[in-house]
């Protein structure tokens, strides 16, 4: 890492002083705000993805948000929170190349502020909190160290359901601790094709397929993302083989969710996407409605092979 | 193709030289060198100026692809030894009490500073910073014609407490300048190195079919976004097929294009 950026405001607080220590930047360069380095107009998102810095800073104002309607698995109240913008991964299909200029890693390394948010949201009723919105939950804790401080924390507040949403295999935190009933572990898995296409820098399926199940063996609760699901050459046969290959290794007994969505994405997501990567393929897929559908009715029928109905959730489309 | 703006003739003699650039004819406001790859302006003392030179620059070259900037120029510090070589990962405009932070996606190979970018020349270096006149108004037009990550400034030492800037003069500039100039080289090398993510895309078989049928200027935008879908989806299929050819209008071949893309998937490699 070459450059990290720290905000003044969190200059010594001890987070700040503990990612630096990991990260070993060549150059600490103070800024008043993130927003100075960050999301700048005229900044390139698939040029900083060559060699994205790190900025700690202070998150302000709201901390947690309310999901789209149709995002959740199974509770009635559904939030998000974002303790990382950007992800390490280089995924083709991620809406945050089309959300942000920058792809720089911003670390808020307030976390008391979030955890202070989330108890607002508390009420009697279970709410699930999905962390890993704007970045991979568990790809960077070596570097952050977000579970250590979260982990504990839901563990007490049992009302409090934790999504981890990853594609990662960092999971050696996870093993640590001990798991409690309130946190899934959800793995965004794709066929194997697809991930070397589409998913640069991630583990392979068969890696995160190993992780699955020692985290099983640990007792946590394990979801699977079938999400994006991609129109791609010989879709029935790699889609068909691929969950096949997944519940060989998964103990369905023990899976928490499952949940299906297509590659959906806000126009102007999808038109920033176009205009940043105007060779990729996969932005001049049809989008038709009708096609995407047959796709994803294929495989929840093929899901239903494998797994309880009630444990599968399908994201439905936002607008295209 | 890659612009450099410096501000002296005396920087820019090692640069013409060692990139072996050739002066551009005609009447210019500005002195102005070129290859195939490079164009350097020499834009005078001043970040007035600097910027001016960038905006000209631009101008003059609208048909061309201009993809990054560089200022290359000499600056005071107050400790650092005369010689230094700096990239510049934060400039800061006296005048305006403003900032810009210079992106980096590869690795600076040399050490990078603050450098503050003053109006009139400065002897006591009080900031810790390297001292410049041009960087704020060169970054300031070069951010609205290129990509932060493609705008960087470098900047040798010239001068500090110790070596006032009275001493200078051409022959010592030009040493200055051209003892980095490889290390110039590098990082133009690495700027180039970032232009294929940033070339916007050729529309293949364009100029066919706008031969072949009329298209209204809505059709022709609807036109170049089918035949890039084809070239992405399926290249290796023939376009200019008897199918194809055998559709009457503009609307026909249209309709044609967008029912055979619907049908296609991801091409997987």
């Amino acid at each position: 890492m070459t450059f990290v950026y720290v905000e003044d405001a969190v200059r010594n607080h001890p987070r700040t002083l503990k990612v630096i220590e990991k990260l070993k930047p060549s150059q600490v360069i103070p800024i008043e705000r993130y927003g100075e380095v960050f999301n700048r107009k005229s900044q390139h998102f698939r040029l900083q993805k060559l060699g994205p810095s790190f900025i700690l800073a202070k998150k302000h104002g709201t901390h947690v948000y309310p999901t789209p309607p149709s995002f959740g698995i199974g509770a009635k109240n559904n939030y998000y929170f974002s303790h990382l913008l950007n992800c390490p991964f280089d995924c083709r299909y991620c809406f945050l190349q089309g959300m942000y200029r920058s792809a720089s890693f911003v670390l808020f390394v307030n976390f008391e502020d979030f955890q202070n948010a989330i108890l607002d949201k508390l009420s009697e009723e279970k709410a699930t909190f999905f962390s890993g919105y704007d970045g991979d939950s568990l790809a960077m804790e070596p570097k952050t160290g977000f579970l250590s401080e979260f982990l504990p924390f839901f563990r007490n507040h049992p009302l409090a359901e934790l999504e981890l949403r990853t594609k990662s295999i960092s999971i050696r935190e996870l093993l640590t601790q001990e798991s409690f009933p309130n946190c899934v572990v959800a793995f965004s898995l794709s066929p194997q094709p697809l991930i070397q296409e589409l998913e640069k820098k991630t583990p392979p399926l068969s890696k995160r397929l190993e992780a699955i199940q020692k985290l099983q063996q640990a007792g946590w609760n394990i979801g699977l993302r079938f999400d994006p699901i991609i129109d791609c050459e010989n879709f029935h046969s790699h889609y068909t083989d691929f969950f096949q290959d997944v519940f060989k290794v998964i103990d369905d007994e023990r899976l928490h969710s499952a949940s299906l969505g297509s590659f959906r994405l806000p126009k102007p997501v999808m038109k920033e996407m176009k205009r940043l990567k105007p060779q990729d393929p996969l932005l001049a897929l049809s989008q038709e409605d009708k096609r995407i559908q047959e796709k994803l009715l294929f495989c929840q029928k093929e899901l239903f092979k494998y797994i309880d109905r009630r444990k599968l959730f399908v994201c439905a489309e936002e607008s295209l | 193709m890659i612009c450099v703006e410096v501000a002296l003739k005396a920087e820019a003699g090692p640069l013409i030289e060692a990139l072996e650039l050739k002066s551009l004819s005609g009447n210019h406001l500005f002195p102005i060198w070129e290859n195939d790859q490079i164009k350097l302006i020499i834009s005078g003392v001043g970040k007035v100026k600097a910027g001016a030179a960038c905006s000209y620059l631009a101008a003059i070259h609208r048909d061309e692809d201009i993809y990054g900037w560089l200022n290359v120029g000499i600056g005071g510090h107050q400790i650092h030894r005369v010689g230094t070589p700096l990239l510049i990962h934060k400039i800061i405009d006296e005048g305006r009490h403003s900032s810009f932070f210079p992106s980096f996606v590869f690795t600076p190979p040399c050490q990078t500073d603050v450098c503050l970018t003053v109006e009139q020349p400065e002897h006591k270096y009080e900031s810790g910073y390297v001292y410049d006149m041009e960087a704020a108004g060169f970054y300031a037009i070069a951010s609205k014609l290129s990509p932060l990550e493609m705008i960087h400034v470098f900047k040798v030492i010239s001068d500090n407490l110790k070596q006032p800037a009275t001493e200078l003069n051409k022959k010592v500039v030009e040493k200055l300048i051209a003892d980095h100039v490889e290390l110039l080289q590098k990082i133009l090398t690495e700027m180039r190195g970032l232009i294929d993510e940033i070339a916007p895309m050729s529309v293949p078989f364009l100029d066919e079919c706008l031969k072949k049928w009329h298209f209204t200027t809505y059709e022709t935008h609807q036109l170049k976004n089918l035949l890039q879908r084809w070239q992405l989806l399926c290249p290796d299929q023939v376009l200019f097929s008897q199918d194809f050819t055998s559709q009457k209008s503009a609307k026909e071949a249209l309709n044609f294009l967008e029912k055979h893309l619907k049908n296609l998937s991801l091409p997987l490699s």
